[in-house]
C-alpha cells in the first residue's frame, strides 16, 4: 500500500469555510463543553500542553470514554510532549502507552499466527479495521486498541479458512445453537473464534453488511480490487474501498459507542488517501457500485463537521446528492452528533443512549429477515422477564 | 483533621458533592447519596485526613440508588468509576462491598504504570512480607491479623510494584474479610472496628475492617520487598515455611499478576528484581498466633 504517496501539486479545494473555519466556530453548537474541548485537541493534539490540571480532570475523562485517549497518548508522545503535561497525568499517559504497546504486540503476533495457520488456504486473506491500518502502519492508528481481528474471506472459502483455525486452536465461541443459526443465516460474519490458549478473537466476515440489511453489497468486488501488502500472506482493502467501509461500518452498521473513534479512523484514512491521484473521482464511482452511497452520504459530511477532514467541495455537494430523505436529514444529523459527542461520561446521558440505540436499529431489517423465525427466535430468547437479576 | 471527626450531617454532604480521597499515589473523589455508603466510609476510612478538592482526581467514584419503579421493595445500588459499571447492580445493603471491590478493580485495569499483583503486602521496619494466594487460602485473614499484630498495613489486595525504582505502594485502605474470617478476625482481637457484615454477595458474606490508623498517616510512604509468601492455610497445621526456589516462584507470582503480560520486558525486569531482592516462602498455618511471629523472623532475618 501506497501511504506515502506523492502529493498532487493541485491545492486541495476545501469544503468550504466551514472546514477552514476555527475549531472553536465548528463546535460552537454544541452544548457541552467537554465535547467541544475533545474536538479540538483531536484536530490540535499539540494543546495538550496548554490545558490545566483542571481541565485534564475532564478531558482525559472523555478521551477514555470515547476510545481515543491510548490514540492521544502516543501522539502526545510523538510530540515529546511529557515535559510540558502536568506531572498527575503523567502516570496515565505511561500506563495507556504500556496498555497500546501490549496491544500492538499481541496483534502483530495474533497476525503472525493467523498468517501461519492460513498460509495454505487458497484465496487472499483480507484484514479490516485495525488490523489492516496497523498492517499498513497508519500513523493515525498508532495506540488503537482492538479487541479483537477483523478478517474477510469469500463466502465460498469459509469452511476451509474456519477448518484451517480450529485446526490451530481457534474455537467457535457461541454457545448458544440459536445465535449461531443466527449469525451464519443473517450475519456478514460467522461466530467469533475465540483462541484456547490465548484468549485472543478473530471475526470471520465474507461480507462488510450483514444480510438483514436492505443494501446488497457485493462482496466479490471488494475481493477483486483488494491490495496485497508485500512480504506478508495479507491484503487490505483498496483506498476507496477502506474508506467506505470505514464509512458504512459505523453509519450503516453502526455502534455509536466508541463513534467517534470511528469518524477519527476516516478522518485519517481521508487524510492520507485524500492526497492521491483520482481518489475522490474513484470514491464517487465505487460507492454507487457497492450500493453504499447512504452510508457515505452520511459520514463525509459528519467527518467535515465534526473533525475538519479535507474533502473537496464537489465530493460533498455529490455526496449530499445521495441522501435519503426519510428520515430527515436533520434529525438524522442531530441524532449522529448526540451519539457522537459524549456529554461528561460522570453524568447520566439518556439522550445519547436512545441516540445510540435508534442508530443501531435504523434502517430497519428486509422483510425477509424481519420474517424469518430465526430472527425473532432469538430476540424473544433475550427478552425473558424472570431471568434472575443478579447483583 | 480526619475524616472521623467531621459530625455524620458534615460527613454526608460532603460525600454529596464529591468526597476528595488520597489512596496512596491516588487521588479519588467519592460521592454518594446512600446512606449505607456514608455509614461504612465514615466508619472506615475515620482515620483518613479530610483533604481539600483536587483540580484531577485518579478515578471519579460513584455508588448511588438505582430509582426505578420495579426496585421499590428490593432497592439496587449503581457502581460507577469514571463513568464505567464494572459490575452489575447491587442491593443497597451490600453497596459498600461494591465500593472496595470497585477501587480495586479500577486500580488494578488502569495502573499499567505499576506491576499489579493480587497481593497483600505488609511492613515492619522497612521490610514488607507480600501475601500471595488464591481465595480461601487465608490471605486477607492473615494479613488482617498481621495489621492487628503491628504491622503496617499497605494493601490487602493489591501490591503496586513501580518499575522506576522497584518500591511497593501502599494503598492503606479498608480490608476486605469473608465469611469464616469474620468471626476469626474479631476472636483474634477484642474491639476490631468493623463495618457492618453484608451477606448474600457473590462472595458470601463480607465485612470491612478499618485499617490500623499508623498505617493510613504513613500511606505515602513506600517499601521495598522482603519476602513472598504463597500462604496455604490448613486447619491444625503447624505453621512452618518452606523455601521456593526463585525461578517459581517468579512464574508463581508471574500468574498472580494482573498485568504482568502487559507490561512485556518492563513486567519481567520488575518482577524478576523484585523476587532477586525477596526471598519466597510456602507458608502453611493452621494459628494466626504462630504464623504472625514466623513471618516476623523471617523478615527480619532478610
Amino acid at each position: 500500500m501506497e501511504t506515502e504517496a506523492p502529493l498532487t501539486d493541485k491545492p486541495l479545494r476545501l469544503a468550504d469555510d466551514f472546514a477552514q473555519r476555527s475549531i472553536a466556530d465548528r463546535t460552537s453548537d454544541l452544548t457541552f463543553p467537554a465535547g467541544r474541548m475533545l474536538l479540538e485537541i483531536i484536530a490540535e493534539p499539540r494543546r495538550m500542553a496548554d490545558l490545566t490540571l483542571a481541565e485534564w480532570d475532564g478531558f482525559l475523562r472523555m478521551a477514555m470514554w470515547t476510545g481515543l485517549w491510548p490514540q492521544l497518548t502516543m501522539q502526545a508522545r510523538r510530540l515529546g510532549l511529557e515535559t510540558e503535561l502536568p506531572h498527575p497525568i503523567l502516570p496515565h499517559l505511561q500506563a495507556t502507552a504500556n496498555l497500546a504497546a501490549a496491544c500492538e504486540r499481541s496483534m502483530n503476533w495474533e497476525r503472525d499466527r493467523l498468517g501461519v495457520a492460513l498460509q495454505n488456504v487458497g484465496p487472499p486473506i483480507i484484514l479490516l479495521k485495525g488490523a489492516a491500518y496497523a498492517l499498513c502502519r497508519f500513523p493515525f492508528a498508532e495506540g488503537r486498541l482492538s479487541s479483537d481481528m477483523d478478517v474477510l474471506v469469500p463466502a465460498a472459502a469459509l469452511p476451509q479458512v474456519e477448518a484451517a483455525l480450529m485446526e490451530h486452536g481457534w474455537r467457535a465461541d457461541e454457545e448458544n445453537p440459536l445465535d449461531a443459526a443466527y449469525f451464519r443465516r443473517w450475519l456478514h460474519e460467522i461466530p467469533p473464534l475465540h483462541h484456547e490458549t490465548r484468549g485472543t478473537l478473530i471475526d470471520l466476515h465474507h461480507t462488510i453488511l450483514p444480510l438483514t440489511d436492505r443494501l446488497r453489497v457485493n462482496p466479490q468486488l471488494l475481493l477483486d480490487a483488494a491490495v496485497p501488502i508485500a512480504n506478508t500472506p495479507f491484503s487490505v482493502l483498496a483506498p476507496v474501498d477502506m474508506v467506505i467501509h470505514a464509512a458504512t461500518h459505523l453509519f450503516r452498521n453502526g455502534d455509536f459507542s466508541l463513534g467517534l473513534r470511528g469518524l477519527c479512523d476516516l478522518d485519517g484514512l481521508l487524510r492520507i488517501f485524500g492526497q492521491t491521484d483520482r481518489f475522490w473521482e474513484d470514491l464517487l464511482q465505487r460507492a454507487p457500485q457497492l450500493d453504499l452511497t447512504i452510508p457515505c452520504s452520511h459520514a463525509l459530511p459528519c467527518a467535515v463537521r465534526y473533525l475538519g477532514t479535507p474533502i473537496p467541495r464537489e465530493v460533498l455537494e455529490q455526496v449530499e446528492l445521495w441522501r435519503p430523505g426519510w428520515p430527515p436529514p436533520r434529525v438524522l444529523d442531530w441524532l449522529f452528533e448526540r451519539a457522537l459527542i459524549p456529554r461528561d461520561p460522570l453524568e447520566r446521558d439518556p439522550v445519547r443512549k436512545l441516540a445510540i440505540w435508534w442508530l443501531q436499529f435504523w434502517p430497519p431489517p428486509r422483510w425477509r429477515a424481519v420474517f424469518s423465525w430465526l430472527f425473532w427466535s432469538k430476540r424473544i430468547a433475550g427478552l425473558n422477564p424472570f431471568r434472575p437479576r443478579q447483583p | 483533621m480526619t475524616l472521623g471527626e467531621l459530625t455524620q450531617d458534615e460527613f454526608r454532604a460532603r460525600l454529596r458533592d464529591g468526597l476528595p480521597l488520597r489512596t496512596g499515589p491516588f487521588h479519588l473523589s467519592l460521592r454518594s447519596n446512600l446512606n449505607v455508603i456514608a455509614e461504612s466510609v465514615h466508619l472506615l476510612y475515620a482515620d483518613f485526613p479530610v483533604i481539600e478538592r483536587q483540580p484531577f482526581y485518579d478515578f471519579h467514584v460513584r455508588v448511588s440508588a438505582v430509582r426505578r419503579v420495579d426496585l421499590w421493595l428490593r432497592p439496587l445500588s449503581r457502581f460507577q468509576i469514571d463513568g464505567y459499571e464494572p459490575f452489575r447492580m447491587f442491593p443497597v445493603p451490600t453497596a459498600a462491598a461494591s465500593l472496595e471491590w470497585g477501587i480495586n478493580r479500577g486500580i488494578s485495569t488502569r495502573s499499567h504504570h505499576l506491576l499489579v499483583i493480587h497481593a497483600a503486602v505488609l511492613e515492619k521496619s522497612g521490610r514488607a512480607v507480600i501475601l500471595l494466594g488464591e481465595s480461601g487460602s487465608g490471605k486477607s485473614t492473615l494479613c488482617a491479623a498481621m495489621a492487628l499484630s503491628g504491622w503496617r498495613l499497605l494493601s490487602d489486595e493489591l501490591a503496586l510494584i513501580s518499575p522506576a525504582d522497584g518500591s511497593l505502594a501502599a494503598l492503606a485502605r479498608p480490608i476486605i474479610l469473608k465469611n469464616e474470617s469474620i468471626r476469626i478476625i474479631r476472636d483474634f482481637a477484642a474491639g476490631v472496628c468493623m463495618g457492618r457484615e453484608m451477606p448474600g454477595t457473590s462472595k458470601g458474606t463480607v465485612a470491612h475492617m478499618r485499617p490500623p490508623a499508623d498505617s493510613v498517616a504513613r500511606a505515602h510512604e513506600s517499601a521495598r520487598p522482603g519476602l513472598f509468601v504463597f500462604v496455604n492455610y490448613q486447619a491444625g497445621a503447624p505453621a512452618q515455611l518452606e523455601p521456593v526456589p526463585k525461578p517459581q516462584a517468579h512464574m508463581r507470582i508471574a500468574r498472580n499478576a494482573f498485568n504482568y503480560g502487559i507490561l512485556g520486558r518492563v513486567g519481567f525486569e520488575t518482577l524478576a528484581d523484585a523476587v532477586d531482592a525477596a526471598p519466597a516462602y510456602v507458608l502453611t498455618y493452621g494459628q494466626l498466633t504462630e504464623a504472625i511471629p514466623l513471618l516476623g523472623q523471617a523478615a527480619a532475618a532478610q
